[in-house]
């Protein structure tokens, strides 16, 4: 089994691999990240092949590891990548217990963060990885991680999954080729390519924010916002979490002081520049 | 790590995992949660002097072991409303008895199902309440459904259509086909009243249960959590007197000697458990075999030993079914299979 | 044959919370959050008085808010109800 062990922000990743290429470009790809603390891998991620046989035949690659899904189905090895990512996403997502985690992107300026909750399709991948181009810190495009104490935000800043047309995008806007990951065509999102975080977010992983503004983007609509009210918040970052309900009272407690405290608004936008000029206005707004 | 013997070390002796290097850390995190036994480990290693990381990542298994146990006693609740309703107590099996009744074997059990007895003349009463509370078949094929009303100790699973969880409901605890069969008119005779409406095995049918789960009831997989369970059981009931006497005359009344006698032979064998040795007996060759499939784990997490998996298998059918039934039942699951691979 | 009584310990057992017309419940037996909007707080409270029966209840429900008891009214709080009791809020016996 090859092997690749990395930390991203708190988690410590051991991932494993028959095939020595995936490998290969995964650690490529996390160039600069950090070993795990104290050399402890505490989450596990690999690759199999499904049947013996397909390791070679026309061979495919499942996703597995300490935490998984059944009847997950494989992917082409030509996409391992894709599947090494997914598999170690598992872990968090299966597995997390400690902090409480939301579907959502973030981004942080001034020691605020700004949080870009969302399903896939809504366009909040893409905007932190543009606002990261843009004077921001990444601190997650896909898990925020939220201590259930101080609210505070731990970064995840794993390398950003570009789909579509946000990779001819970012391509246009970051200089620096070593950043970007292969190109993936013919994924089940259409094509993909990953984008590493800028150093500076992979230096301050262990930084945590104070959120202050929380935003629904929906992108490929004309311009438009509103405010989302608290009873409305809870129920959509609730929805949004896959560990809501396995931490309890301590997760209803904190989600309660952070629809009290945290201001939240949606907005709809029908490309990047509007987007991103109606961010910056709810940050002027509320001073962030 | 090739086999699971370091996880089977640390859960009898925790002060032996403080030797571990980074490297093993992950490994025994790895074997621990795939053989569902890591929220025991957290338990285990809770006071010591362990890596950052990894009491970290044991901390999260107590979370969940946690939240596994507030989800099974609700379960047990609810359960109890429905069939209550009918007049029927059920006795609470497995892991809803530790957690019910505060055994230590509950401590940072993660869930399974809700297994629960009851008498066989109350099937179709608690079938009906517990349709009429939410439950609905896991299964509509009409094979399976004939399979486990038939042929096995339990109605088919049922899941509950909002909360999603399953309920297994045993009028045996081994298949009425079996070539040995407990008497179930006597476990349900020295069930222990628990709470008004619930009631549990007695100590020494536990272990019984616990061993036939084990061993006649199964290929053994996942099977080093169930022999944590014995011995969890074991060193508590020991504690009694006379239990030793009543586990061996229960074991003879239910036709269980060998499977328990093997049972408390594999829990000293791989946790050091106290055991009682005329009861135990000598050991055998062939315990070898059963101790080597329940530690059939690599460093990945990853089952090894597919031979014995094999093995094992076939075995645990042809306890519970005759041959000829066996053929026919396997036949009929081999063309089903083909037939649902084949819409794909 | 006796109508069934219905009964609850809430708001025991429970973290409550007032947003926007809206009762915010976290029921610490099961681990489930609840969002209850009008009638079902109003009907918790009123059994949590005393067990009733799903007439009496209707009745008082009425009352209170100041609708005619019709058969529309006992539709809609016997399947409120039916809610309630399948979220294990609610017990009947």
């Amino acid at each position: 089994m090859y092997r690749f062990e990395v930390r991203i922000g708190h988690a410590g990743f051991r991932v494993g691999s028959p095939w020595r290429r995936p490998i290969d470009t995964l650690r490529r790809l996390y160039a600069g990240y950090p070993t795990p603390e104290e050399g402890i891998a505490t989450l596990t991620a690999r690759i199999a092949p499904p049947k013996p046989w397909r390791r070679w035949l026309r061979p495919q690659a499942a996703i597995a590891g300490d935490h998984c899904l059944p009847d997950m189905v494989p992917m082409a090895l030509r996409h391992a990548l894709l599947a090494l990512e997914m598999a170690m996403n598992m872990q968090v997502a299966l597995g997390e217990r400690r902090y409480l985690l939301i579907h959502a992107a973030a981004v942080e300026r001034g020691g605020k963060a700004l949080i870009l909750p969302g399903e896939s399709g809504s366009g909040k991948s893409t905007l932190a990885a543009l606002l990261g181009e843009a004077g921001w810190r990444v601190l997650a495009d896909e898990f925020v991680l939220i201590d259930l104490a101080t609210l505070c935000v731990l970064p995840f800043p794993r390398p950003i999954s570009l789909k579509n047309d946000a990779i001819a995008e970012m391509q246009a806007c970051v200089a620096d080729e070593s950043r970007f990951g292969p190109v993936l065509t013919g994924t089940p999102k259409g094509a993909l390519r990953h984008l590493r975080p800028q150093a500076d977010a992979i230096a301050r992983m262990n930084e945590s924010a104070m959120p202050a503004l929380i935003l629904f983007p929906a992108f490929g609509f004309p311009s438009d916002s509103a405010g989302v009210s608290r009873s409305e918040l809870f129920a959509r970052l609730t929805e949004g979490s896959t560990n809501y309900i396995a931490l309890g009272q301590r997760a209803f407690e904190a989600m309660l002081r952070i629809v009290d405290t945290i201001p939240a608004a949606r907005f709809a936008y029908p490309d990047s520049a509007a987007g991103l000029a109606i961010v910056e206005q709810f940050c002027i707004e509320i001073g962030l | 790590m090739k086999h699971a013997l370091p996880l089977a070390h640390a859960l009898a002796d925790p002060i032996s995992a403080l030797s571990l290097g980074p490297g093993q850390w992950t490994e025994l995190l790895a074997i621990a949660r795939a053989e569902r036994l890591d929220g025991s480990l957290a338990y285990r290693l809770a006071d010591l002097p362990i890596p950052g990381p990894a009491a970290q990542a044991l901390d999260g298994a107590r979370a969940q072991a946690e939240f596994d146990r507030t989800r099974l006693l609700w379960e047990v609740e609810m359960a109890r409303r429905a069939l209550n309703a009918v007049d029927i107590a059920p006795i609470l099996l497995k892991g809803s008895a530790f957690a019910f009744a505060g055994l230590p074997a509950a401590v940072g059990r993660s869930a399974g199902d809700l297994d629960i007895l009851i008498a066989h003349d109350r099937l179709d009463a608690a079938e009906a309440a517990l349709l009429d509370a939410g439950f609905e078949w896991a299964t509509s094929d009409s094979y399976d459904q004939s399979y486990y009303r038939r042929w096995m100790h339990e109605l088919p699973p049922l899941i509950h259509k909002d909360r999603g969880t399953m309920i297994d409901v045993h009028h045996s605890i081994v298949p009425l086909t079996a070539r040995r069969t407990p008497d179930a008119g006597a476990l349900i005779a020295a069930s222990i009243d628990i709470a008004p409406g619930l009631a549990i095995l007695s100590p020494a049918d536990m272990i019984v249960h616990a061993a036939c789960h084990l061993l006649a009831d199964g290929d053994l997989s996942g099977g080093l959590r169930n022999l944590w369970d014995i011995d969890r059981l074991l060193r508590l009931f020991a504690a009694a007197p006379n239990f030793w006497r009543t586990l061996s005359e229960r074991a003879a009344l239910h036709h269980m000697r060998e499977p328990v006698a093997r049972a408390l032979r594999l829990a000293e064998r791989l946790f050091a458990t106290p055991v009682e040795l005329r009861l135990a007996g000598h050991d055998r060759m062939v315990d070898s075999l059963y101790s080597r499939r329940l530690l059939a784990r690599d460093g990945w997490g990853r089952p090894t030993r597919p031979l014995s998996r094999l093995a094992f298998y076939a075995r645990s059918h042809w306890i519970r079914m005759p041959p000829t039934m066996l053929a026919r039942h396997l036949w009929t699951k081999a063309r089903r299979k083909r037939m649902s691979l084949s819409r794909y | 044959m006796l109508s069934p009584l219905f009964k609850t310990d809430f708001p025991q057992l429970c973290l409550t919370r007032q947003i926007d017309g809206l009762l915010l419940v976290f029921h610490r037996p099961s681990g489930t959050t609840h969002f209850l909007e009008r009638p079902a707080p109003e009907m918790l409270e009123l059994i949590s008085g005393r067990p009733m029966t799903a007439e009496a209840l209707t009745d008082a429900l009425c009352e209170r808010f100041g609708f005619g008891a019709d058969a529309e009214a006992r539709t809609v709080i016997a399947v409120r109800l039916a809610e309630l009791v399948a979220v294990g809020l609610v017990r009947r016996c």
